[in-house]
């Protein structure tokens, strides 16, 4: 029934509409919000704001799609995100380039995912316990290599490399980009994506079908410790500082509703990038539409929490059912 | 008035009609039988029973009421039981805990374990069954954990039981058990509606028999008037062409040698070799080592010892990956927890099989569109290449596996019980797909409980009994296998001798 397709079809848009409708709400009843200039060669307006600031959560949630799709979690995208920003951070500070730079946030990164792949596959550690455990242990060792102060840094090519702004455009929202489309070339244009869905959706079955589950789960870590790293980068570069307590503080949890909101489902199997994005950027645009209108934070919270709930309801991926 | 009556049920699915206007009704003091091809809609029709799926249209009533339940608990209130092909008992939980899960006799300070397991007891000793109800479900056999269901069914004062494939994963004592059990509950009155693919099975049991063909109710028979043959033409809606002759294995040299394959405690040494194209059997009681053969093969589970031999060179295989490699491929017995990716599409669980040929390249969407349609087509398989697997029948999930092999290429298939829950028309044609591959030089590992089908098919059978090699058996009849299944006289080859294939074996 071509009906029915449709209707799964349209379904599979729930996102957008979630990010659509809050954007109306909020330009309705926000003044300026739906505003837009060019002004000393860029675009300004609140909807870039939006964009700016939803970088950090859009980063760590697309790595944190792969991670859940194959049917694991990351709590430790937060605390990654303070480790590169303060290895970037020391590294500058060092007299390293903006090369240097980067190459620290990104190996850390790296580093702490490969971590994390290890102890879910050769350990066979549940992930949220495994990823806990590095989000504690990873929030230590920012703090430690920061020394107990926010590392400066001021006179680094890092800043000027992130902030440079080709096309009117934040680099920042352009690593999106790259990041996302980097994804997407590894998920449809090789067998990565097909091997992450089957082994999220069921590992057994995977590893007699001859897929190499372990390496396939090991990677989507791997991946997630970069995106996060990345988000570090950026956020270093943003306050031109890296502040080991609360950089990317709740960071987890705002990224594991940006993949809710996205529709994919938290018991694996099923890998929505775009889809990721445009839930970060809804929960973005409530963020920025709260403030401009001086909510108090608690009530922020509140609404928050209701317009997630909606949202995850409608993104709700439909074979996930409620149970008969 | 009848216990059970069904009248014009309809039930839609994205894209599919699975019941058009189905009519049923089943008596008092009677079995009856609901036979279809894959697809059929018998599952779907036994969950509109049990209250897990609700009707679209239609009226279902019991003893003469209108009823419409919503869940397995309404339906049980009603006093329909049911008892599902995957046994649905919590497995950390004792069998006493499980027969009266929700009904447990309560002391103020919690539940009173002595009266549980009485009442457990008495329940099961009501069925004919003794056995320790404080004992795990996990611990004790599907068959026990079957008679669990009907005695939990029959506690709560279930008039009607509805049971689908009941006995697809039992060994052919535990069926005669459950069948004498089936008659008792007969007598005492109760309506029992069985679906099953056996035919076998239906005429030892039914009273009358519901036909079903695409969703709709082609007729029902009364058994004893009716034939075996009539109602494979009224399911398939044409004769069946006759089973494909077993063929000559072929002559060649064994170009696959397992050498002492084994899993302390859990299989004994194993030697056995395979020429191209030639199919051996395997046979065994439930618990006698098939399955755990079929795993060590791959080396789908750790610690398995032994050697095994390519083209006389040693090759190592510690995963199924490995195993793949050499073109070494499992169909495993549990379809859902080992066979597939249920959340995924028919194409995507097929490109599994072709992907690991070409690496980490992709195969293009369209490559595994039409690979999809290839196989849909081969089988006969009742989906589209979009389909989720959860969704199809339980037959056609058995085909989508096959097809996954086949479409692989591999060299040797060992295929664990791969027609268990596929129709008789689907049965032959897969024997047909599978012949066809071993003619172009497949070799095939053959394991089922069905001893006609191996009988069929495989020259050699290696018989296996208490986790060990019993003997390899050449040219056996279905009672030899069956004697020497249950440790009879040996009138085989000791299985460490190796026959070369098409060697004695084929005068
Ligand atoms: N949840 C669902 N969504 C979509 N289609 C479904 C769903 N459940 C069943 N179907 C379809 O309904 C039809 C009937 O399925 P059903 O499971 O009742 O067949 P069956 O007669 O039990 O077959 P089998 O002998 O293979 O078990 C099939 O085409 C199946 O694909
Ligand atoms: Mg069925």
């Amino acid at each position: 029934m071509p009906s029915e397709r449709v209707r799964a079809k349209l379904a599979s848009f729930a996102p957008l509409y979630v990010l659509l409708a809050t954007w109306l709400v909020a330009a309705l009843t926000t003044p300026h919000f739906a505003e837009l200039a060019w002004r000393d060669g860029r675009v300004v307006g609140a909807s870039v704001d939006v964009c700016v600031r939803a970088v950090p959560v859009m980063l760590a949630a697309l790595g944190l799609t792969l991670v859940i799709a194959g049917g694991g979690i990351d709590l430790s995208v937060g605390s990654v995100l303070a480790l590169a920003a303060v290895g970037a951070a020391r590294a500058s500070e060092a007299g390293g380039s903006a090369a240097v730079a980067v190459g620290a946030a990104v190996g850390l990164g790296l580093l702490v995912g490969a971590l994390n792949g290890a102890l879910v596959v050769a350990l066979g550690l549940a992930p949220i316990v495994a990823t806990l455990a590095s989000m504690i242990v990873v929030r230590g060792a920012a703090q430690l290599a920061a020394g107990g102060v926010v590392v400066p840094i001021d006179r680094s090519g890092l800043v000027e490399f992130l902030g440079a702004r080709p096309a009117g455009l934040p680099a920042s929202v352009l690593l999106v980009g790259l990041l996302f489309a980097a994804f997407v070339v590894a998920k449809r244009g090789f067998a990565f994506g097909l091997y992450i869905e089957a082994s999220g959706d069921n590992p057994r079955a995977a590893r007699l079908a001859g897929l190499p589950v372990g390496a396939v789960l090991f990677a989507t870590y791997v991946l997630c410790g970069l995106a996060s790293a990345l988000a570090g980068l950026v956020v270093a570069s943003e306050i031109r500082a890296a502040d080991s307590a609360s950089a990317g503080l709740y960071l987890e949890l705002d990224a594991i509703l940006a993949v809710v909101i996205g529709g994919t489902p938290l018991s694996g199997g099923r890998a929505r990038l775009l889809a990721t994005l445009v839930g970060a950027l809804a929960l973005q645009t409530l963020a920025t539409a709260m403030l401009m209108h001086g909510l108090a934070p608690h009530v922020a919270l509140l609404v928050k929490g209701l317009v997630v709930l909606v949202a995850a309801a409608i993104a709700r991926p439909s074979w996930g059912r409620a149970i008969a | 008035m009848n216990p059970l009556e069904l009248a014009g049920i309809e039930k839609r699915f994205p894209g599919v009609v699975a019941l058009d206007g189905v009519d049923l009704d089943v008596r008092a003091g009677e079995i009856h039988a609901l036979v279809g091809q894959n697809g059929a809609g018998k599952s779907t029709l036994a969950k509109i029973l049990t209250g897990l799926e609700r009707a679209d249209a239609g009226t279902f009533s019991v003893d003469g009421r209108r009823v419409r339940p919503r869940s397995p608990a309404e339906a049980l209130a009603l006093g329909i039981g049911a008892i599902h092909q995957e046994v649905d008992l919590v497995p950390e939980l004792s069998l006493a805990e499980n027969l009266l899960l929700g009904r447990e006799p309560l002391r103020w300070w919690g539940s009173d374990r002595r009266e549980l397991a009485s009442r457990a007891r008495r329940a099961l000793a009501d069925l004919g069954v003794e056995v320790d109800v404080r004992r795990a479900a996990k611990d004790v056999p599907l068959g026990v954990q079957q008679q669990v269901c009907i005695a939990r069914a029959l506690s709560s004062d279930a008039r009607i039981l509805i049971y689908d494939e009941p006995t697809a994963s039992l060994g052919s004592a535990e069926v005669e058990r459950l069948f004498a059990q089936m008659r008792a509950l007969r007598e005492r009155g109760l309506a029992q509606v069985f679906v099953a693919h056996s035919l076998e099975q239906v005429f030892a049991l039914a009273d009358r028999i519901t036909v079903l063909r695409d969703g709709k109710r082609v007729g029902t028979f009364v058994a004893r008037e009716s034939s075996p043959h009539a109602i494979v033409e009224a399911m398939l809606g044409a004769a069946l062409g006759g089973a494909p002759e077993r063929r000559a294995s072929t002559a060649g040299h064994a170009w696959f040698e397992a050498r002492g394959l084994a899993r302390p405690g859990v299989l004994a040494p194993i030697d056995f070799a395979l020429a191209p194209g030639e199919v051996l059997g395997v046979v065994g009681l439930v618990g006698s080592g098939r399955t755990e053969l079929a795993r060590a093969l791959v080396a789908a589970d750790p610690g398995v010892h032994g050697e095994r031999l390519v083209d006389g060179a040693p090759v190592r295989v510690t995963s199924p990956r490995a195993a793949a490699r050499v073109g070494l491929w499992l169909s495993p017995e549990d379809r859902k927890v080992d066979g597939l990716c249920l959340g995924l599409s028919v194409r995507e669980n097929l490109a599994l099989g072709v992907q690991r040929r070409a690496r980490f390249a992709r195969v293009s969407r369209a490559e595994q569109t039409e690979l999809a349609e290839r196989w849909i087509r081969a089988l006969g398989i009742a989906a589209t290449p979009e389909q989720r697997v959860g969704t199809l029948s339980g037959g056609n999930q058995q085909k989508v596996i096959l097809a996954r092999l086949l479409a692989a290429e591999p060299r040797l298939v060992v295929l664990d019980e791969p027609t268990r829950g596929v129709d008789v028309g689907a049965k032959a044609q897969l024997e047909a797909r599978i012949a066809e591959c071993a003619e172009r030089g497949l070799s095939v590992l053959f394991i089922s409980s069905e001893l006609d089908e191996v009988v069929r098919r495989a020259r050699r059978v290696l018989v296996l009994r208490d986790r060990r090699a019993e003997v390899l058996l050449v040219d056996a009849d279905v009672a030899a296998l069956r004697r020497a299944m249950a440790g009879g006289e040996t009138a085989g080859t000791a299985p460490h001798t190796m026959v070369p294939p098409g060697g004695r074996d084929a005068e």
